[in-house]
């Protein structure tokens, strides 16, 4: 083998092919170079990924959402504010359909038309917001008029917001092309009359 | 989803990281970084043989940007940029001093193509795809990045 002759870059080690597997099997230095590469991957499975993928876990970026949260947080407050002002208990659905409605206190109902791909989060006062529904995993298949329950009333939640899609997505990237659908909460009593 | 995800690319970015850190724990927070990074960037990447040349373009320049920081280029031992290349001997320390200080001289982007390509042996088509420019522009860096490089060894001596 000549001084010239082609060795696969750490790149092409990397990306793996049948021309690098071919080249492997006939240039020991660049076997030793595979070899050195798997020792490397298996310490960071073994060592470095235990310690810490805590750590990555907790650093892992919240992006908001391409679909627009804090708009919806802040139309969902103003709403909130409406509905406090004219001692409305129950609020009605933004956009239908698909929709959303307080079935019962603690439970909302989602009307899809059609079984589809939800994902349920709440809305704060701040207009930031969290994952309700399904708690891990992809967003759930559901079926029209099924009902997710809500956990113990927040003062500071102002709305149920449902991401609604034919696909399966992941409820921390929800889709920018799926039906947003906003119901606006009032957990606080009204006033006596 | 974020462990599956640290657990595919971790290892290449780890590799990529030691090789240019020479430091373990260094390493291991820079790892930790470019995998943060790519997770803010997952999004826009092709899946699968997309995130490689991605992750190969911010790990070097993480650890390039760590090394500048800490002016390890400038003051870092020299046995410690000894690259005991597959097909041949190391450089002598007195040019691995000269071409530490030589990468610590230039632009980042040159800099990134200088190593990709002279220590990692990148082809100038694996480069440009890496950096994202075109493989004109890499040939060119190159070849500025040469001539100062001769011109450097030629004032040292």
């Amino acid at each position: 083998m000549s001084e010239r002759a082609w060795h696969p870059s750490d790149l092409a080690l990397d990306q793996g092919g049948t021309e690098v597997d071919a080249h492997l099997a006939a240039c020991a230095a660049c076997a030793a170079r595979a070899a050195e590469a798997a020792a490397s991957h298996h310490e960071f499975t073994a060592q470095v990924f235990p310690r810490t993928v805590e750590a990555v876990r907790m650093r892992r970026p919240r992006r908001p959402f391409k679909i627009g949260w804090p708009a919806i947080g802040v139309a969902a407050a103003a709403m909130a504010g409406f509905i406090l002002f004219t001692q409305v208990r129950r609020a009605a659905p933004v956009v239908e359909p698909p929709r959303l409605e307080l079935a019962s206190p603690g439970r909302v109902r989602i009307w899809t038309g059609r079984p589809r791909h939800v994902a349920v989060y709440l809305v704060d006062d701040a207009g930031h917001r969290r994952r309700l529904w399904p708690h891990a995993g992809t967003a759930q298949l559901v079926n029209d008029h099924d009902l997710v329950s809500l956990p113990a009333p927040d003062p500071h939640t102002v709305a149920v917001v449902a991401v609604v899609a034919d696909k399966p997505f992941n409820p921390e990237h929800p889709p920018s092309d799926g039906d947003v659908v906003t119901l606006a909460l009032v957990e606080r009593s009204p006033p006596n009359r | 989803m974020v462990d599956q995800l640290y657990r595919r690319h971790g290892p290449v970015i780890y590799r990529r990281c030691v090789k240019l850190l020479r430091d373990r724990a260094a390493a291991e927070d820079a790892t930790q970084e470019v995998f943060l990074k790519l997770m803010r960037h997952i999004d826009g990447l092709e899946e699968g043989e997309g995130y490689l040349p991605w992750i190969y373009r911010v790990a070097t320049n993480h650890c390039l940007n760590r090394l500048r920081d800490e002016a390890w280029l400038q003051t870092m031992p020299p046995e410690l940029l000894a690259d005991e290349g597959v097909h041949g001997a190391a450089a002598s320390l007195p040019e691995r001093e000269l071409g530490a200080r030589l990468l610590a001289a230039v632009d980042e982007e040159t800099r990134a193509v200088a190593v990709l390509a002279l220590v990692d042996g990148l082809t100038q088509e694996e480069v440009a795809s890496v950096l994202g420019i075109s493989r004109k522009t890499v040939g060119k860096k190159l070849r500025l990045f040469v001539e100062r490089a001769q011109r450097f060894v030629a004032r040292a001596s």
